[in-house]
């Protein structure tokens, strides 16, 4: 009996595959222990991964990161400030209204030329999404793990139309053997490098 | 009354609305948490990417131009914020087994505690929490970060390469070996052989 | 005299024993760079049944940016120039008993042995790839096609 490719099968967990395909493989699943074991597998490795990062995550104190992000964005308000503008206004208007209105005029003026300058700075200079998330990265060679993989010896074809991968060595790189389904029942190997 | 949309929490927050901002912190911090600790293995180095990753989200809120979905844009910057650490942290330290053992000693030691939990069984969690980690620490980062972001966020293989910015033929293989090489090193725990029954 | 029929005897031990040599098998390589934006897709790269299905159909341009047919044998490599400054070679292995072709195919930098040598059994019918390479902006897919029996390579 032919078992499901072990690309196919990720797919298949994955909910990736087509439903046409879906379904002939649940079909064999159905009456493959070998591939059904397989999947079972998958899914035990899934629940392991859930597990451990749900434990992970319900030791964290996020009130406490929350205010380490507030302190590191200045969201709260500085306190006083705005009473003491209010203040020192109302003080001035009643005795003085010059002492309001001259500094209010120019830093009317000011503000109108910050803006201007914001305005334009921003123009030039607005990042996009792409720029703020690359900036973490450090722009440098990575070490490349050598890893080599072996694909196993495959079962004689039942067609004579169909390739195989017999072995694969991907250096200083990792990879992965596609199996794409075909017509007529054959089907081609796609070596995938992954130029991490 | 449905939660409010993150595209309108995004456009309150840049008006300077504290609640806003907050409402997207608690609602992606845990699953923000969970990916970081999945690639850097370490829940301090976690806690400090995922601060590092709001703050930044914070500061450039401005520039989120709504071409992909929030999540998609902190997800990037969280894996960015992630890989960049472990890079900086292989300097400093060889990334040898001493350090990726004690690592994993100390977050698989902080499991959650039940008073009625049989202490058997939280033995027998802790080695396979334990497995696991030294497990995924053996992988490449980009490969451990990609079974991290499909296992536990559940993304698409689509969501995948567009956050990681790769093919999606890319994003397969990185899930199908990182996916083979943890049944392989975890043989005896996932065929049955040593698991934690309720 | 002795020594001319020592020499002799040497020349046909050597030469007598090589097999007549057997014809070279035609192959063609195509070298697509594939990019998951919106564009073009080359012709020829539509009648692919494979291009069309996973890993590849997250692709949404394809061009074809070189054919190159080659003549494979047992001897040497046919060495193929990609467009990432590496060279892929191809040898033919074995000719197989059912009609297929047993090839090595590997791909390196000049005058480096960072190579990716892979062993693929090929049938004569649709094309295999490598791909994953980064170039341009996008992916190179390589498809290898191996001549059926009639000598030509096939669709």
């Amino acid at each position: 009996m032919e078992h499901v490719q072990e690309d196919a099968l990720n797919m298949h967990f994955d909910g990736e595959l087509a439903p046409t395909e879906a379904a002939s493989v649940e079909r064999h699943l159905a009456s493959c222990g070998e591939c059904s074991k397989r999947l079972t597998s998958m899914q035990r490795l899934r629940e392991m991964i859930l597990m451990s990062s749900e434990q992970v995550a319900s030791e964290v104190d996020f009130d406490a990161m929350f205010g380490r992000v507030e302190q590191g964005t200045k969201i709260a308000p500085v306190p006083g400030l705005i009473d003491r503008i209010g203040l020192w206004v109302t003080e001035s208007l009643q005795h003085n209204p010059m002492r309001v209105w001259a500094p209010a005029g120019g830093l009317a003026l000011a503000a109108a030329a910050a803006l201007a300058f914001v305005l334009r700075s921003s123009g030039a200079g607005t990042e996009g999404e792409d720029e703020v998330a690359r900036r973490g990265v450090i722009a440098e060679e990575r070490e490349i793990k050598r890893e080599k993989m072996m694909v196993a010896e495959n079962d004689p074809p039942s067609e004579s139309n169909a390739s195989e991968v017999v072995q694969v060595d991907f250096g200083s790189n990792t990879g992965t053997v596609f199996e794409i389904a075909l017509a007529d029942g054959a089907s081609t190997p796609v070596v995938w490098i992954n130029e991490d | 009354m449905a939660p409010d949309a993150d595209v309108e929490l995004v456009a309150r927050a840049r008006a300077g609305d504290r609640a806003a901002f907050r409402t997207l912190f608690d609602r992606y911090n845990r699953r923000a948490y969970g990916v970081a600790f999945g690639v850097v293995k370490n829940q301090q180095d976690a806690a400090d990417v995922v601060q590092e990753a709001f703050i930044k989200v914070h500061r450039h809120l401005d520039g989120f131009q709504g071409n992909s979905s929030f999540y998609t844009w902190l997800y990037r910057i969280v894996m960015n914020l992630s890989i960049d650490h472990l890079r900086r942290k292989k300097k400093v330290t060889e990334f040898d087994e001493t350090v990726r053992k004690d690592d994993a000693l100390a977050d698989g030691a902080t499991l959650p505690q039940s008073a009625h939990e049989n202490p058997a069984k939280a033995i027998a969690r802790k080695e396979l929490t334990d497995q696991l980690h030294a497990a995924l620490a053996e992988l490449p980062e980009y490969h451990r970060a990609v079974i991290v972001l499909r296992e536990v966020e559940g993304l698409s293989y689509e969501e995948m390469a567009k956050i990681l910015k790769v093919p999606k033929g890319t994003i397969m293989s990185r899930l199908f070996h990182a996916r083979r090489k943890m049944q392989e090193r975890l043989v005896g725990y996932l065929d049955g052989d040593l698991k934690v029954t309720e | 005299m002795l020594s001319r029929i020592a020499a002799l005897a040497f020349f046909i031990a050597t030469f007598g024993a090589l097999p007549a040599s057997a014809e070279d098998v035609k192959g063609e390589v195509l070298v697509v760079l594939a990019k998951e934006a919106e564009g073009p897709v080359d012709a020829k790269l539509k009648s692919i049944d494979a291009l069309q299905k996973p890993p590849f159909n997250s692709f949404k341009t394809m061009e074809l940016l070189a054919t190159h047919d080659v003549a494979l044998s047992e001897d040497a490599p046919a060495t193929v120039q990609l467009p990432n400054g590496r060279s892929l070679q191809i040898k033919l292995v074995e000719r197989m008993a059912d009609g297929r072709h047993k090839v090595s195919v590997s791909i390196n930098r000049p005058d480096k042995q960072d190579y990716l040598p892979l062993l693929t059994v090929i049938a004569s019918g649709e094309p295999f790839f490598v791909a994953g390479q980064k170039h341009a902006g996008g992916t190179l897919v390589i498809g290898v096609k191996i001549a059926s029996k009639s000598g030509k390579p096939s669709k």
